[in-house]
């Protein structure tokens, strides 16, 4: 059974960073997500958006990385959004109910326009 | 049913059992071989979605620490219910199933949230085991 290895795009948007995952997000790439995240908390990046439209798999190791990545983009005064149509993310962010304290959008434009 | 059509892959079967390393690559294995059980079993795309959520949820804090043994993976068809079994085997090493890491506790919420009671076995023998049943009424 061949494993599908998450991937990460990067897109700067005027003055966001956006993340497009594809893949599963579990406790194998959680690791990824973490030090992308990290790295753009040190690089001083403050708007950073992670879609997460196209993951076909979350679970809490998953989650877990986009918390931490949250705490750290905060820590240095930025923020992190999510965007998550009907999918496994919306999903998981419901069960767990962190959809109600992480601020998630269906669309990138509509997390863009979000200040 | 035609020549073709051989049906459910689950017939005649009593258990289900998958071996995998335990490492966190195995992980979507271990989904897979479950999704694939559960389809035989006729369970809806949603409910199958649950299983490999619950499924990863138990492969992860089973296999926390990156043991150097294996996972084992057992599915038990039985009346009304799917009877599912995840394993840890290391000999050499051992540790506790509930950690105190935030990912780990997460996990173990999530699972019985989606799952109900666990069935947890940790004797410090290096197998810790956690075990779960989900309905197979439609």
């Amino acid at each position: 059974m061949a494993l599908e290895p998450l991937q990460i795009e990067s897109e700067l948007l005027d003055d966001h960073v956006i993340l497009r995952l594809q893949g599963d997000l579990d406790m194998a790439s959680s690791t990824d997500i973490d030090l992308r995240l990290s790295d753009l908390a040190n690089q001083r990046i403050y708007r950073v958006i992670v879609d997460l439209t196209s993951v076909t798999f979350i679970d809490s190791m998953g989650l877990g990385s986009l918390i931490n990545g949250r705490k750290a983009l905060e820590a240095v005064g930025g923020t992190l959004t999510l965007v998550a149509d009907d999918g496994p993310a919306r999903r998981l962010l419901t069960l767990t109910k962190l959809d109600e304290a992480f601020p998630t959008f269906d669309t990138v434009e509509a997390a863009r326009r979000e200040r | 049913m035609t020549d073709t059509d051989v049906g459910p892959a689950t017939v005649g079967y009593t258990g289900f059992v998958l071996e995998i390393p335990a490492h966190a690559n195995y992980a979507t294995d271990a989904r897979i071989f479950a999704a694939a059980v559960a389809r035989d079993l006729g369970l809806d795309h949603e409910r199958i979605e649950d299983l490999k959520l619950a499924v990863s949820e138990a492969f992860a804090n089973v296999v926390h620490g990156g043991l150097v043994g294996c996972a084992v993976l057992e599915l038990f068809p039985e009346t009304g219910r799917l009877r599912v079994r995840v394993t840890g085997i290391d000999p050499g090493l051992s540790h506790p199933l509930r950690e105190t890491a935030d990912d780990l506790d997460r996990g173990l919420d999530l699972l019985e949230a989606l799952v109900g009671p666990l069935e947890v076995s940790d004797d410090g023998d290096g197998t810790p085991t956690l075990g779960f049943c989900v309905s197979l009424d439609r």
